[in-house]
């Protein structure tokens, strides 16, 4: 402002209040004019209005230049004014909202605050939005004050707008800032509480966490640590770590680091000691932490007390070795089990009654000769392999048991695929439910072919055995009583004319005695109780010895063939039994030929070896076999299996006795041998004879075959009998009488002692029998040659089952005539033992 | 003694005695033969005696 006058500013102030208290007068109409006194003209006025007018100038300076936008609508809403900075807020010209309402600059929602503005016209303050002339928008604070005239009717409104956009801006960012704090803040609680509980997950007592120094130092100790290792917080905090647990690691603790760093984390499992001494398992993992560059500042390592893991495991190790051993244990089991059914042709069952199905075990199927793949799966199947002469007995039983609740024993026969019938012992238990249903059926079949073969054999054996004892205690006397009707019959004969007609019934008489002596001696044979003389003999002699007899005997129909090893060991046998068998054999070769055929006889060394030896009834060693084969009719199984059997015969009645094979299978049994056949109906039949060969450097000389006896009979010799049976003695002493020889007789070893005693010197041979009451033939020789070493000695033979078949037989030397005898054959070996060499001392005394 | 046994060699002893009981019959009582017959004789009997103790139990 200026005036012209310097006053001071105090009055200044004053005299301007005062000015504006008269405008303020003037313009309320209270004073019409100020007259200034010097120039008589209302100087105030003139004052006044250019008071006025500078106020005005002031006011629209203030108006213009504030920061402010005003605003001035009418009482229509429509604009009146509105200043610079309005206009620039609103980004167009100060004139150009003039007549405008200034709603139109608001967006809707601000027009609806405004709509009843002028009904209700107060002051208001908000922020508002505007939006501007190019369509932008600004957010600015509205300030509005209504105006009424001086009469009160509302005159319109006045305006002020401020720009708050960057306080605006700054309160949305502050509030979005507020809102990203107050969400970090929640993620941080979220953190917070995790960490919380991460924080009691790693302070759990079961694990140990410690963090430690590079210099493996204690920095932090929790309480899992302390309750895993003993030591507390406070104890282990800054020691060195290996002090307080002193780890059985494999791997040092800067190894370990070295690894850790690399790697960033480590793993191991160690066994660590507590406080206490003791020891427990760990498993532990490390961790590192680094500072901002990245370089470890510390460890962490989180430890778990594996003790009862480890425990668990070496326990769980150890029951699954236990389980693996008894797994082996169970498999070798099994595997024995299944060999020891197999070796015992055992094999287990099972059938369900219910469906009649069968299990079969692994061993059933070779037990019965089929495949696995055969195997019955039906007990109906099953029984289509049982004999059917023995379905109904095994079915019977089966239900018997099923419906008795007894145990199933049987035994019962099977027919393999091949044909051939085997014989089986069935043992079964009925498993019954708690209805007392039965649910299953489990049973045992073992193959009892071949204890029934051995049954039969042991039957036929204590046949023959019983036989034999019968036969043997009646044959010593029978024999006696033969010699007597024999030679009685030839002293007959001789003095009889040969036309005499008597001779032809005497014939008969010897005749008849003769078969009836031949078929005890085959009795005798067949059971073994004859007396052997084994000499070392040679086979293909004896064979071909024998072959014109043979071809009598077969007549000329039958080819008689020899196939003879040249090489062929000596044999140990009785030559007289060896011919016996080779004549049965022929015989019951001829038999079954009887319309011709052809024989054989074929020689060869064999070495026999275990099973072989054993499966036919010797031991193993060197045999020579003798293989007589024909190419008649042959026989069947059963008849085979029966064969040796005494009195079995496949002949007519009154054809055969039944005892030519078995006296050749008990020659050979005695002989320490055996005879085996083979035979295929309408083929032939072979019958292999194992003799065994002669022991190397056997110092016996080869006996011949079939040695020829001839000679003069007679003589002059002395001779003492011993003969307890007086028949035989009386008539043994009238042949040699009447052949020459000067007889003494006693009937027992204490007579014939005496009787030696007063003619030692005069005796050439002593005549005795083999068993007698008292002390046995061969003692009494014994005792006899002592006192006259140069004595020769004849053993008479009827029944031997005494000491001589007891001690073996006769030694070597040792002559034997078997009972009865005729006077011819008795001449024949006397004469013959008292031209041969002194026998060696029996020594049996 | 089995009975098949026992029967053929009962058989050959009746046909034993049989035949030497003929010749006893056309024998003259004072034939010098007669000693020996009767031996021969008495043995058979005897053989058939021995049989039939056997076949007792």
């Amino acid at each position: 402002m200026s005036t012209g006058l310097q006053p001071e500013p105090s009055d200044m102030a004053r005299r301007l209040a005062e000015a504006e208290a008269v405008i303020e007068a003037l313009l309320a109409g209270q004073i019409d004019a100020v007259v200034d006194p010097a120039h008589s003209t209302p100087l105030l006025l003139a004052k006044a209005q250019e008071s006025l007018r500078q106020s005005e100038e002031r006011y629209r300076h203030i108006v213009e230049n504030t920061n402010e936008g005003i605003w001035l609508s009418d009482s229509t809403h429509t604009t009146a004014f509105m200043n610079r900075r309005m206009a620039q807020m609103l980004r167009c010209e100060e004139d150009m909202g003039v007549g405008r309402s200034p709603l139109t600059f608001l967006d809707e929602p601000t027009k609806l605050a405004f709509a009843h503005y002028p009904e209700r016209p107060a002051p208001y303050q908000s922020d508002v939005e505007f939006r501007r002339t190019d369509g932008t928008r600004f957010w600015g604070h509205l300030d509005v004050v209504p105006m009424f005239e001086s009469d009160g009717c509302y005159a319109g409104t006045l305006a002020m707008v401020r720009d708050i956009s960057e306080r605006r801006a700054a309160e949305l960012a502050l509030r979005q800032t507020t809102r990203d704090l107050v969400e970090r803040t929640n993620v941080l609680e979220m953190q917070g509480a995790l960490l919380k509980e991460q924080a009691a997950i790693l302070d759990l007592p079961a694990d140990a966490i410690i963090v430690r120094t590079l210099k493996n130092q204690v920095a932090f100790w929790s309480r899992g640590a302390r309750g895993m290792y003993g030591w507390s917080s406070a104890e282990a905090l800054g020691r060195r770590v290996e002090e307080l647990i002193d780890a059985d690691c494999p791997e040092t603790f800067e190894e370990i680091c070295a690894a850790l760093f690399i790697a960033g984390h480590w793993e191991g499992e160690g066994s660590h000691r507590c406080k206490d001494g003791t020891h427990i398992d760990v498993a532990s993992r490390w961790t590192v932490q680094r500072d901002g560059t990245g370089a470890p500042v510390r460890i962490l390592s989180i430890s778990h007390d594996i003790s009862a893991r480890r425990k668990s495991e070496i326990e769980r190790a150890r029951l699954a070795e236990e389980l693996k051993r008894q797994t082996a244990v169970l498999r070798e089991t099994e595997a024995r089990t299944t060999y020891a059914l197999s070796a015992a042709r055992m094999g287990v069952w099972e059938i369900d009654p219910k469906t009649r199905l069968v299990t079969w075990s692994g061993t059933m199927p070779s037990l019965y000769g089929v495949t696995a793949a055969e195997a019955p799966r039906s007990s109906d199947e099953f029984l289509q392999l049982v004999h059917p002469d023995d379905r109904v007995m095994l079915q019977n039983a089966l239900e018997a048991a099923v419906a008795n609740r007894t145990e199933l024993r049987i035994e019962f026969r099977a027919i393999w695929p091949d044909g051939t019938v085997h014989w089986y012992s069935g043992l079964a238990q009925v498993i019954y439910d708690e209805g007392g249903t039965p649910v299953r059926v489990l049973g045992v079949d073992t193959e009892i072919s071949e204890r029934k073969s051995l049954e039969a054999q042991f039957q036929q054996s204590q046949k023959m055995e019983a036989v034999g004892q019968l036969a043997g205690g009646v044959a010593h006397d029978f024999n006696n009583l033969m010699t007597v009707v024999l030679g009685y019959s030839e002293f007959v004969i001789e003095t009889l004319g040969v036309s005499d007609p008597r001779r032809a019934d005497l014939d008969e008489v010897v005749r008849a005695g003769q078969r009836a002596t031949a078929l005890t001696r085959q009795l005798l044979a067949f059971s073994r109780k004859q007396v052997l003389q084994p000499t070392n003999v040679d086979l293909n002699a004896l064979v071909l010895g024998m072959e014109d007899m043979l071809a009598r005997l077969i007549g000329e129909d039958i080819i008689v063939e020899h196939t003879l090893a040249p090489d062929l060991w000596a044999v140990r046998a009785d030559v007289g039994q060896l011919e016996q068998v080779l004549m049965n054999l022929t015989v019951n070769a001829r038999d079954a030929m009887p319309t011709g055929g052809r024989l054989s006889f074929h020689t060869s060394n064999v070495e026999l070896e275990e099973p072989d030896a054993h499966s036919f009834g010797i031991g193993a060693g060197c045999y020579v076999l003798l293989a007589v084969a024909d190419n008649g009719t042959g026989m069947t199984e059963s008849v085979r299996q029966r064969l040796f059997e005494p009195f079995f015969t496949t002949k007519l009645p009154g054809k055969g006795t039944g005892l030519g094979l078995a006296t050749v299978y008990g020659i050979l049994k005695q002989t320490g041998g055996t005879v085996s056949v083979t035979s295929t109906p309408g083929a032939g039949t072979t019958f292999d004879v194992y003799l065994p060969c002669v022991v190397e450097g056997d110092p016996q000389a080869l006996v011949p075959a079939a040695p020829e006896r001839g000679g003069t009979s007679r003589g002059h010799e002395t001779i003492l009998i011993v003969e307890d049976e007086d028949g035989v003695r009386l008539l043994t002493r009238r042949i040699l009488e009447q052949s020459g020889y000067r007889v003494f007789d006693a009937s027992d070893a204490a007579h014939a002692e005496a009787v030696f005693a007063k003619h030692a010197k005069e005796i050439d041979l002593l005549l005795t029998d083999v068993v007698m009451p008292g002390i046995s033939g061969a003692k009494l020789f014994a005792r006899l040659q002592e006192q006259q070493p140069g004595l020769k000695v004849l053993y008479l033979s009827g029944y031997t089952q005494g000491a001589i078949v007891e001690q073996g037989p006769l030694g070597p030397g040792i002559e034997l005539l078997q009972k009865p005898f005729t006077a011819a054959a008795l001449n024949e070996r006397v004469r013959e033992v008292i031209e041969g060499p002194t026998p060696q001392p029996a020594g049996r005394e | 003694m089995d009975n098949t046994l026992d029967h053929k060699i009962r058989n050959l002893l009746a046909i034993v005695i049989g035949y030497a009981r003929l010749m006893e019959e056309d024998m003259a009582a004072d034939d010098r033969h007669r000693g020996d017959l009767q031996e021969i004789l008495a043995a058979a009997v005897a053989a058939i005696g021995l049989l039939s103790a056997a076949e007792e139990p």
